[in-house]
């Protein structure tokens, strides 16, 4: 189920809220919210929420038999198995058609048959997002950082939890176990009205601006024609802003729709586009995902610590692993290491005590070299990611205007404008003033009427 | 653990009673905004598929039209054109001339491949017709797998008992959502728009034998004020969109196609299939947005499909392939009578020998 869809804003959400409010046992609250989830779950297809459910299992578990246990041995089998299984079932469902089509080409390069037989696997929505919320619980508690989940109800809870379950933020059990042990049982005007600002300011967001950015965008990028220059750059450009705009209004909704349930969620975005270096942009850009990899693979690879070489590689790892988080793709992957290669970089110069002096020039930089990575993230194949470059560089002449909408270079700068210049959601302050209020109501019905046009979130294919 | 700023910001700042007041005036405004939409839609009722009826319906109601002309038509009709409105203007008589059989042009606009199923099965079993001929029109957008079937299809009518599904269980559902959509809400303003400014001149009107007039091109075109350029540009802004999401053809209406020729298979009919022109300048605008995959695609499967059956196809896609002028096109993909009758000249020799 869509959050930008009919049944989700007049079906699923008023009913899910009325019965979490209703309720006032927490067994029966945190019941009825994981019954509900798996039922937004299921809604996508059904045969995947055992496959939830046997992860949630496995790491309940696994997380109880770490948190019993006082022998290193048995606490490291435990978290091997844990992480074992999440791996497999993402390395399986995400990673075998990548991985079998790879061997495939280099045995067919070398002459041979094809060695691995190829499956046409439906990869399970949000897998990568409830298999690193899961991990991290396990990853916690063998590190004595969080205690294991009061019950297995608890954890059923945080795992499936409808708000963050497709598409994140990516939650730890840390940001949720002191929320749940005390849920609250009135939700207070203020909160509401803080819930649905974050709700109908990310669905205005999805629905007014990235959906009216995507439709040239995809035309560009998914066309093998030869555009030239200017269609280049306004192509990916609007991708730039559609994949911001797109991610952190599904953010903010998702942050919205936990505040409905008394539940805070952290920040994933912060005016990404307003960094100052790439290191800036990766504090800034899906925050959870950021801090998740730095602080459960960049920082036990040995982080910063050693020399620059080695905090370089731990970068290149830490980020091709990144890149091949979000797909099973080579286009990620060179996404991933082009990312770590700036990290680096920018490490380098760091230590190295050069910084540009003007804050406009390093926006300006950072800002062109993420543009840079986004045509890596788009493009299909990496010959498409070359051939992109080759017109943005105006190899392949200034090419026609006659295509380019006005109306959507006016979006175009209305999103440049709103990502570069105005507070971001979580900046901007909410004040109870009538205006405030028509407002928000008018983004409502203005998104409400485009539902039908509306398309997925870019992440839920990841 | 990070908490939002708004919910602190808002207890601190501001008593609850005032953040009460400020939630009941988005929720209310909110509302009684969506109300107000949807009663607009509702009253006005462009599409005609709610029961209020006060204004006259916007867009062309052709397959309640149609239907109810098949089941009353005296005498009986013995050939039947089915296809979109680009086969709208395929004059019967002209048929009749060329097969010696009474035709009825049955086209529907934007029909899709289970609209010529659905057309002629209720020509059949529900107006008991016993057509000799059929002459299908396919356009290239007949198997597009990303537009659902026609919303005329999906409510209960007479029409979607023939659908292979039935009329989806939601349909009620898909009103209410219908009612709250910017489509919906455009077409009623645009239809509030023409009755203020009393602008009720049909752009087309119907023959009793199905055959459809462009009464208002042609009376541009008499006037001297017809624009074929911005006729045609109109056109590919409409078009583009639909070519965008057409990323190949749909399995489903590929079979109502096929059951389409195996029903009149079995009813003895004869059956001619061709594609109907289209102005090089609409080719050419949609190239980018997939139209010749999608066109080739098409042909190719028109070809499998009707050889299967022992059909003639032609694809008369180009007015050159039957020796016709790009200038008789309205909007790129309309066309007048003159280059509908010759279409009809060239087209029937294929089948005048198996029908006589």
């Amino acid at each position: 189920m869509l959050f930008n869809s009919y049944v989700f804003i007049f079906g699923f959400l008023p009913l899910a809220l009325a019965g979490w409010w209703t309720l006032r046992r927490t067994s029966l609250r945190l019941t009825f919210i994981t019954l509900a989830s798996y039922f937004f779950y299921g809604w996508w297809d059904w045969r995947f929420v055992p496959l939830m459910i046997a992860s949630t299992s496995v790491d309940y578990i696994a997380g109880g038999k770490i948190a019993a246990s006082d022998s290193p041995v048995v606490r490291k089998r435990w978290l091997v198995c844990s992480l074992s299984f999440n791996l497999a079932i993402l390395g399986f469902f995400k990673y075998y058609g990548f991985f079998a089509d790879s061997v495939d080409r280099v045995a067919l390069a070398m002459g041979l048959p094809g060695l691995l037989p190829t499956l046409h696997i439906v990869l399970p929505i949000g897998i990568s997002f409830y298999t690193f919320n899961s991990m991290s619980y396990t990853i916690d508690i063998y590190r004595r950082v969080v205690r294991p989940a009061k019950s297995a109800l608890h954890f059923a809870a945080f795992v499936s939890l409808f708000p963050h379950l497709i598409a994140g933020p990516i939650v730890r059990y840390s940001d949720i176990e002191d929320q749940f042990a005390a849920l609250k049982t009135r939700l207070s005007s203020s909160e509401a009205s803080v819930g649905g600002y974050f709700f109908i300011v990310g669905l205005a967001k999805k629905m007014l601006i990235a959906d009216r950015l995507a439709r040239p965008a995809s035309l560009f990028f998914d066309s093998n024609l030869q555009h030239g220059l200017v269609p280049a750059w306004l192509g990916v450009l609007g991708y730039t802003f559609q994949i911001y705009f797109d991610f952190s209004g599904y953010s903010d909704m998702a942050v919205g729709l936990a505040h409905l349930l008394g539940i805070q969620f952290p920040q994933n975005f912060n005016s990404p586009y307003k960094a100052e270096n790439i290191s800036d942009f990766w504090r800034r850009w899906h925050m959870s995902l950021s801090t998740w990899l730095r602080d459960y693979l960049f920082v036990p690879l040995g982080g910063s610590r050693d020399s620059m070489a080695r905090t370089g590689l731990n970068l290149g790892i830490t980020m091709f692993l990144g890149g091949l988080w979000h797909g099973a793709h080579w286009t990620f992957v060179v996404w991933g290491l082009y990312h770590g290669v700036l990290l680096a970089g920018h490490a380098l110069v760091k230590k190295a005590g050069w910084t540009l002096r003007s804050s406009l020039a390093g926006r300006a930089i950072t800002f062109a070299a993420v543009v840079i990575g986004w045509v890596f993230f788009r493009s299909d194949t990496l010959g498409r990611a070359l051939q992109v470059f080759s017109e943005m560089a105006g190899l392949r002449g200034i090419g026609s205007l006659r295509l380019v909408s006005p109306i959507y270079v006016a979006s175009l700068a209305i999103a440049a404008s709103m990502a570069f210049m105005l507070p971001n959601s979580w900046e901007f302050r909410l004040q109870p003033r009538p205006a405030y209020a028509y407002a928000l109501a008018a983004m409502l019905i203005a998104s409400v009427l485009l539902l039908g046009t509306g398309s997925p979130f870019l992440y839920f294919q990841f | 653990m990070s908490i939002p700023s708004q919910s602190q910001a808002a207890e601190r700042t501001a008593p609850e009673a005032t953040w009460a007041r400020f939630l009941s005036r988005l929720l209310v405004a909110g509302a009684l905004g969506l109300l107000a939409v949807g009663v607009l839609n509702l009253v006005v009722n462009p599409d005609g598929i709610y029961p209020v009826h006060l204004m006259p319906q916007l867009t062309w109601g052709t397959r309640p039209l149609k239907a109810a002309m098949l089941k009353t038509i005296m005498p009986p009709p013995q050939a039947l054109i089915l296809g979109s409105s680009r086969v709208m203007e395929l004059p019967p008589a002209e048929v009749e001339r060329a097969t010696g059989l009474r035709t009825f042009n049955a086209g529907v606009d934007s029909a899709k491949a289970e609209d010529f199923y659905v057309m002629l099965r209720y020509a059949v079993e529900t107006a008991h017709l016993h057509p000799r001929l059929l002459i299908l029109g396919c356009d290239v957008e007949a198997f597009h797998n990303q537009e659902p079937p026609h919303y005329y299809l999906q409510q209960p009518s007479f029409l979607a008992t023939f659908m292979k599904q039935g009329v989806p269980r939601d349909w009620r559902w898909q009103q209410f959502t219908r009612l709250l959509s910017h489509q919906q809400a455009e077409l009623s303003l645009v239809s509030l728009y023409k009755m203020a400014h009393g602008d009720s001149r049909p752009l087309s009107h119907t023959e009793p034998d199905g055959h459809i007039y462009f009464d208002e091109w042609e009376r541009q075109r008499a006037a001297g004020e017809f624009n074929l350029e911005r006729e045609i540009r109109t056109t590919l802004e409409r078009f583009r969109p639909r070519y965008d999401n057409f990323t190949g053809l749909s399995q489903e209406r590929l079979d109502y196609f096929n059951a389409t020729l195996e029903y009149a298979h079995d009813h003895r009919m004869e059956v001619v299939v061709f594609m109907p022109p289209v102005h090089p300048e609409i080719e050419h605008g949609l190239r980018a947005h997939g139209y010749e995959a999608r066109k080739q695609e098409v042909t190719a499967a028109l070809e499998h499909l009707c050889a299967a059956w022992g059909v003639p196809f032609r694809d008369m896609s180009s007015s050159q392939s039957f020796g016709g002028d790009d200038s008789h096109f309205y909007d790129g993909v309309h066309y007048d009578g003159k280059l509908a009758s010759l279409l009809v000249s060239r087209l029937l020799p294929v089948s005048a020998h198996a029908v006589q």
